[in-house]
């Protein structure tokens, strides 16, 4: 392959690091170039983030969004990756509130669900079958599944964080656990779980798939008995995750 | 494949409009549909299940946003691999791009920026533009974009284009808007780009709207009706190279899609006629 003659390189990457952080003597062609970019980046974080948005002031949005375009080499060329590459730097930049990052990660697994490629779908049976069917059963996780902690309850991360609360912190802080995840009719839902039931998905998930025996050896002895059992179906009927048996019948 | 035919006119597809694309039976005044294949690889969700119902009613052209052809690094032969899948996976024949750079040697900028139009650039891109062609199995069809700087001692656009053409053997998406908002703010007659233009090098049109700033500049917003002096230009363009399928593209401000089907039938009358 021909190599790009040397002017090509010199011009577009000066061009292109002036844009990225145009100086205070930029011409009006860099500073209308910046701006189209620092709205695009814009755009992307207010649809994709809006609480994050939200709870961001102005002056901090512009400050990120700047760095972002200063300093971010973006890899992935598909325009809903923005949102994916804005995360990935937020999370280098070491310089927003921890509270606030965790927020925008987790509009990240909210947007990330929506667009996920996986094809989803529902399980053809609704329980787990009695013991001596003969055929094994297997749980496997909805591919969509992400099962998070967060500091703040959702509900309250929508209510009390804005703006003029100056130190960004929900007023209920504590430990919650969610499974976010798309259903079969392409519906992004996020499921409060209690500790024992993150404990199960998290075992389901960990191994992509798991033989109900298995899990139940691994579990049984923690959780109360038929809990186990109750929840596979709870969560099988939620699309969480989908029972299959194996194999024919014996 | 799924041709268009040359008398063929199109909308870009927005998400706004997607529930009445699928909701309604086939239009007749949509021939064919423009999409970022961009905004549509590799998704999954209502997303891809809106473009499975959108593809079986409308032939649909890509319009891609990132290949950036004309930058310095290594082309990104995966994406363009994963271009082909969706092209081939959706029976797409035209793919166009932009003649612009979206990347330098930090990463991806994700908006078009110009490339110096110096006779010493056109073999090197030419290349890539082959180079591209063999990966797509098709010819690379690139849009002369709307700019807002200057690299000193450029070449006029229609004789870079129509050598970076001769030499690559790749087809022109002649956008007629982008060529009167540069020819305002540059200061050249758009109808003697137009004329420069080889007509057998064009694949199809866009057309769009353009915002008039205060200092008299024009911005390339495809945020508006598409305006008296760009439609003339659209009819001298017709009656120049000839018909081929036009695309209107709206992008922001966007109207409901009765009345943009309402516009894109006022700008084929008009460019009918004059090409009668």
């Amino acid at each position: 392959m021909r190599k790009p003659p040397l002017a090509l390189q010199q011009d577009t990457e000066q061009f292109a690091q002036a844009i990225r952080q145009p100086s205070a003597q930029a011409s009006a062609s860099i500073t209308h170039y910046h701006q189209f970019l620092y709205d695009k980046i814009d755009n992307v974080v207010a649809q994709s983030f809006p609480h994050f948005s939200a709870c961001l002031p102005e002056e901090s949005k512009m400050q990120l969004i700047n760095a972002f375009l200063a300093i971010h080499g973006a890899i992935e060329p598909e325009f809903h990756h923005i949102a994916t590459e804005f995360v990935r730097f937020t999370q280098q930049y070491g310089k927003l509130q921890k509270t606030l990052l965790t927020l925008l990660e987790y509009e990240w697994v909210l947007f990330y669900a929506e667009i996920d490629p996986s094809h989803v779908t529902q399980s053809a049976i609704q329980k787990i079958p009695k013991s001596g069917t003969g055929r094994p059963v297997t749980l496997l996780p909805n591919p969509t599944l992400q099962s998070i902690e967060l500091p703040f309850a959702i509900d309250q991360a929508i209510i009390n964080f804005s703006a003029t609360t100056p130190a960004f912190c929900p007023i209920v802080q504590g430990h919650f656990f969610y499974a976010i995840f798309r259903n079969s009719y392409n519906l992004v839902l996020c499921q409060s779980l209690t500790l024992a039931e993150k404990y199960i998905i998290d075992n389901i998930k960990a191994s992509e798939g798991v033989r109900y025996d298995t899990l139940k050896n691994q579990l049984a002895s923690s959780l109360p008995p038929g809990y186990l059992q109750q929840q596979l179906a709870h969560f099988n009927t939620n699309n969480l995750i989908t029972i299959q048996l194996i194999g024919k019948t014996s | 494949m799924r041709r268009i035919g040359m008398n063929a006119h199109g909308l870009g597809l927005r998400d706004e409009h997607i529930t009445a694309l699928c909701q309604q039976p086939k239009r007749t005044d949509i021939d064919f549909l423009e999409l970022a294949p961009e905004n549509w690889m590799n998704i999954g969700g209502t997303k891809r299940a809106n473009l499975e119902c959108i593809a079986e009613r409308y032939p649909l052209i890509a319009h891609g946003l990132s290949l950036s052809i004309a930058d310095t690094q290594p082309l990104n032969v995966e994406f363009l691999q994963q271009i082909r899948a969706f092209l081939d996976r959706y029976h797409i024949e035209i793919y166009s791009e932009h003649l612009s750079f979206s990347r330098d040697s930090q990463g991806y900028l994700y908006d078009l920026l110009p490339v110096p139009r110096h006779a010493d650039n056109i073999a090197y891109i030419a290349e890539r533009i082959r180079q591209a062609q063999d990966i797509l199995q098709r010819p690379l069809v690139l849009e002369n974009i709307s700019y807002y700087h200057r690299y000193p001692d450029e070449l006029a656009e229609a004789e870079f284009l129509t050598r970076l053409v001769e030499q690559s053997q790749c087809e022109l998406l002649l956008d007629i808007n982008n060529v009167y908002v540069n020819s305002q703010n540059h200061g050249y007659i758009p109808n003697d780009l137009i004329c420069a233009l080889q007509s057998k090098s064009i694949r199809y049109y866009h057309i769009a709207g353009h915002l008039v700033c205060d200092d008299g500049q024009l911005l390339d917003t495809h945020g508006k009706a598409v305006s008296p002096a760009v439609l003339a230009l659209a009819q001298f363009t017709f009656q120049q190279h000839g018909t081929r399928p036009l695309l209107l593209e709206r992008d922001h401000h966007l109207p409901t899609l009765e009345t943009l089907c309402a516009e894109l039938n006022t700008i084929s009358q008009a460019v009918g006629e004059k090409n009668a």
